[in-house]
């Protein structure tokens, strides 16, 4: 016993790291494990509330400048309502014209971004709505402009968004013009790219590529983004269609997550 | 004393890093407060408690993150263990020398943690490693000498006595 005390002193800092090592070794080999799951969730739990506290701080300097904002916004979408107004009592009477199946209503919960996590490969923001709120693993997050991203992980408060920039993330979508599905996938930058399009498609710059509605996690005519590169591969048989995103992500401060979980295949 | 401090530290710098420092973000890069905050302690206070502050700060960040928890507390040991071995004896070298193996235990955590990362993607080897490793291991040296600079101690001062 001695003798292992005095090889654990004189080693120490060589066992520590091999110690260290192997236990970050198991942790992500054993990821989908629900004693890491919760590990996780507690993680996010308890550090979520500062989190909070601290993005209020943050946001007490943009108060006024966004107040001013808010009020011409609200005119401006006050008059936009009174036209959409029209515009959907006529769609609504044509529809039973046409006698077309009414589209369900998207259950959207509000939810505001309290951290990022970005560096390169991983990109992640922390919201502060969780299961409390109805939010659960793999629902999509949404702004006014388009797709963000789905829900990865959920505590009672918190929740942590994927965002489209992440490597892991993948969306069906196509061009919203010429009906030419891909995949959509980060492939490196601030860009995302349209994958596994033959060559040839009708695809050109500009066009503007939306969720193919093929999912059981994003509903059908989210805006995804705007084609502004397009390369035929020299070898193989597709092209490389690279997408701005319609979010800007380094201006993401408040998300709407859709709770639905089934979504008819919707056409646009 | 000396524990609870670094514990407080440490909570700071990952409430940092997940709130201020995504504004500094440049295309996707930014500098890394946590393996500041990790090399620093190992150089000041050796080995040991280095690897044991960046295994159990990486174990926490990566509970923020879309990767698989045990990367970051993978890379930031191996990194802290790598700072003090380099730097644990070269305290009264010049400050060119130090910035220097800084930057060498900087550059193995990011080229650890973007290969293993990178591994199922289509982004070659040299675009990985000029685009995303040499970047982000520049952008933290940058912030860590500025902090070094700007603190009274410094980040690698010897340890104080609690």
């Amino acid at each position: 016993m001695r003798r292992f005390n005095e090889l654990f002193v004189a080693r120490r800092d060589y066992l520590t790291l091999i110690t260290a090592v192997l236990v970050s070794l198991i942790l992500m080999f054993s990821n989908e494990g629900r004693q890491t799951e919760a590990i996780r969730a507690w993680t996010l739990g308890s550090f979520g509330v500062i989190l909070k506290k601290v993005s209020v701080l943050k946001e007490l300097k943009n108060i006024y400048a966004e107040n001013q904002w808010l009020r011409r916004r609200s005119a401006e979408l006050m008059l936009e309502n009174s036209s959409l107004k029209e515009a959907q009592l006529e769609n609504q009477r044509l529809r039973q014209l046409m006698n077309f199946k009414s589209e369900s209503q998207l259950d959207l919960v509000a939810a505001k971004v309290i951290g990022k996590r970005e560096s390169g490969f991983v990109n992640s923001a922390i919201l502060d709505a969780g299961g409390g709120e109805q939010i659960e693993r793999n629902m999509a997050a949404v702004t006014a402009q388009g797709l963000v991203g789905k829900i990865l992980q959920v505590s009672k408060n918190h929740s942590i968004l994927e965002l489209l920039l992440d490597r892991n993330f993948r969306v069906s979508a196509m061009v919203q013009r010429s009906r030419v599905s891909g995949i959509v996938k980060w492939i490196e930058g601030e860009n995302v790219v349209l994958a596994e399009v033959t060559k040839r498609s009708d695809v050109k710059v500009d066009d503007l590529v939306i969720t193919s509605g093929l999912s059981f996690i994003f509903p059908g005519g989210l805006a995804v983004g705007k084609v502004i590169d397009i390369e035929e591969e020299k070898k193989g048989m597709f092209m490389a269609i690279t997408i701005k995103p319609a979010v800007d992500f380094t201006r993401l401060e408040e998300v709407f997550v859709i709770r639905n979980r089934e979504f008819p295949i919707q056409t646009q | 004393m000396a524990v609870i401090f670094y514990i407080a530290f440490f909570i700071l710098c990952i409430i940092l890093q997940l709130t201020v420092i995504p504004l500094f973000s440049i295309k996707g890069i930014s500098p890394n407060l946590i393996l500041i905050l990790v090399i620093s302690v190992s150089i000041q206070r050796g080995k040991f408690w280095g690897v044991i502050a960046g295994f159990s700060a990486g174990l926490v960040f990566d509970a923020f993150g879309t990767a698989f928890v045990g990367l970051s507390s993978f890379v930031n040991s191996i990194s802290a263990f790598v700072a003090g071995f380099l730097l644990g004896e070269q305290l009264e070298q010049r400050f060119g020398v130090i910035v220097g193996l800084i930057l060498v235990s900087l550059f193995i955590h990011d080229f650890l943690q973007v290969t293993i990362l990178s591994i199922g993607t289509s982004i070659g080897f040299w675009a990985t490693l000029f685009k995303y490793v040499v970047p982000q291991s520049f952008y933290t040296l940058i912030f860590m000498v500025i902090i070094h600079m700007v603190l009274p101690r410094g980040l690698w001062a010897p340890a104080r006595k609690y």
